[in-house]
C-alpha cells in the first residue's frame, strides 16, 4: 500500500491524531509542496474515487476532508512579516463546495510570502468583487473541481481582469486537469494546473513551459 | 436554457423514465425519481460546458464518469442510454439550432460510446 492510500485510509478512519503524525513525519524527508502534490491530493482524488464506486458514503467522504483539513490547517507554514508584501485572494466561485485544493493554494501563496486572504469556497461574485475593490489584490485564485464549473469561472476571471488594481489572475483545481481540457485558454486568465507550476508562475510570473500555463 | 426551462426538461425526462420502466419505483422508490430528476440538471450542465468550451470530448468524459457512478449504485448503463435518447428528443426544443445541433451530437456521441463494451471505447 502507498503513502496516499495510507494515509487517505486514516482520513477515512477519522484517525486525526495518527493522521497528524503521519504527514509530519512525512515533512521530516520532504517539502510542503511535496506534501500537498505527491500525498493530500492523491489521497482526496482516492476518496473522490472511492465515492463514484459506491465504496464510500457521502458522510464518509465529508468526514476524510474533514480530517484533511485538520492536517493541513496544523501543518501549514505561516510567514508573519506583513510589510510591504504582494496580496493574493483565494476562493471558490459560487456552487463549488471543494475547497481542501484552496487551503493548500492559499498555504503555498503564504510560503512565498504573500499577505493572503483565503475566502474558502462558494462565493458569489458580487461579493468578491467589493472585497477585490477594497483590498486591491495583486492575485486573485480561483479553482473548480468539476468540469461545469469551468464556464463559471471563466465569468469571474473576467470579471476580475477589470478590477482596479489589475491582479492576476490564476484558474486552477481538478476540472483544469481533466485531459478534455489539455487546450483550455480563458481569457484575462492564467490556467495553472499542477502546484509545481503554480510555485514556478509565483516565483517568476511565468509557466514553466507553454503546455502547462496559458494565457489565453 | 434557464433554470425554469431545465426544471421542465428534467422532470419530464424522469417522467417519462418512470412511466417506460415502472419497476425503478419498486428498486428506487421516491428517492430514485428525485435523483433522476437531480441527475438530469447534471446532465444539462455538462451539456452546456460542452458548449460553451465547444468540447464534445468534456460531454463524452462525463458519461463515462457518469456510468460509473451508476453502475456502482445498480443503476444500469442500458437506463443512462435511455435517458440520454430523451434527452436527444427533447433539448433541442429549448435550444436555438445550432446550440441544439451541437448537444444532439455530444448525446448521440455519448450513446454511441456506451453502446459498445468497456474494452473498445479507448
Amino acid at each position: 500500500m502507498n503513502e496516499s492510500t495510507q494515509l487517505s485510509d486514516l482520513f477515512l478512519q477519522g484517525e486525526e491524531e495518527e493522521a497528524l503524525k503521519y504527514v509530519q513525519d512525512f515533512l521530516e524527508s520532504h517539502s510542503h509542496e511535496q506534501l500537498y502534490g505527491e500525498l493530500l491530493t492523491p489521497a482526496m482524488y482516492r476518496i473522490g474515487e472511492l465515492w463514484e464506486q459506491n465504496e464510500i458514503s457521502v458522510a464518509e467522504e465529508h468526514l476524510a476532508t474533514a480530517v484533511c483539513d485538520f492536517v493541513l490547517s496544523a501543518t501549514e507554514l505561516r510567514n508573519k512579516d506583513k510589510d510591504g508584501r504582494k496580496k493574493a485572494m483565494i476562493f471558490g466561485p459560487e456552487g463549488e463546495e471543494h475547497y481542501i485544493g484552496l487551503k493548500m493554494v492559499a498555504a503555498m501563496f503564504r510560503d512565498e510570502g504573500y499577505d493572503v486572504r483565503y475566502m474558502g469556497p462558494n462565493l458569489p461574485l458580487d461579493s468578491a468583487l467589493e472585497l477585490a475593490g477594497d483590498w486591491q489584490p495583486d492575485v486573485v485564485a480561483l479553482s473548480g473541481a468539476l468540469a461545469h464549473r469551468l464556464p463559471v469561472l471563466k465569468t469571474y476571471a473576467e470579471a476580475f481582469s477589470k478590477v482596479d488594481s489589475n491582479p492576476a489572475v490564476l484558474i486552477g483545481g481538478r476540472a483544469v486537469t481533466l485531459s478534455s481540457f489539455a487546450d483550455l485558454h480563458v481569457k484575462g486568465a492564467v490556467v495553472v494546473r499542477e502546484l509545481g507550476a503554480l510555485r514556478e508562475w509565483i516565483r517568476t510570473g511565468k509557466g514553466p513551459n507553454d503546455d502547462t500555463l496559458s494565457t489565453g | 436554457m434557464n433554470l425554469e426551462q431545465k426544471q421542465q426538461i428534467a422532470t419530464d425526462t424522469a417522467d417519462g423514465i418512470y412511466e417506460a420502466y415502472p419497476n425503478l419505483w419498486e428498486r428506487f422508490g421516491d428517492r430514485g425519481y428525485e435523483h433522476t430528476v437531480k441527475d438530469n440538471h447534471h446532465h444539462l450542465d455538462y451539456l452546456e460546458t460542452a458548449w460553451e468550451l465547444q468540447s464534445e470530448q468534456s460531454f463524452l468524459d462525463y458519461a463515462i464518469w457518469l456510468e460509473t457512478v451508476l453502475v456502482s449504485r445498480n443503476v444500469e448503463t442500458a437506463l443512462i442510454i435511455d435517458n440520454f435518447r430523451r434527452l436527444i428528443e427533447i433539448v433541442p426544443r429549448y435550444t436555438e439550432t445550432t446550440q441544439g445541433d451541437f448537444m444532439r451530437g455530444c448525446l448521440d456521441r455519448a450513446v454511441r460510446l456506451l453502446e459498445l463494451p468497456p474494452h473498445k471505447r479507448s
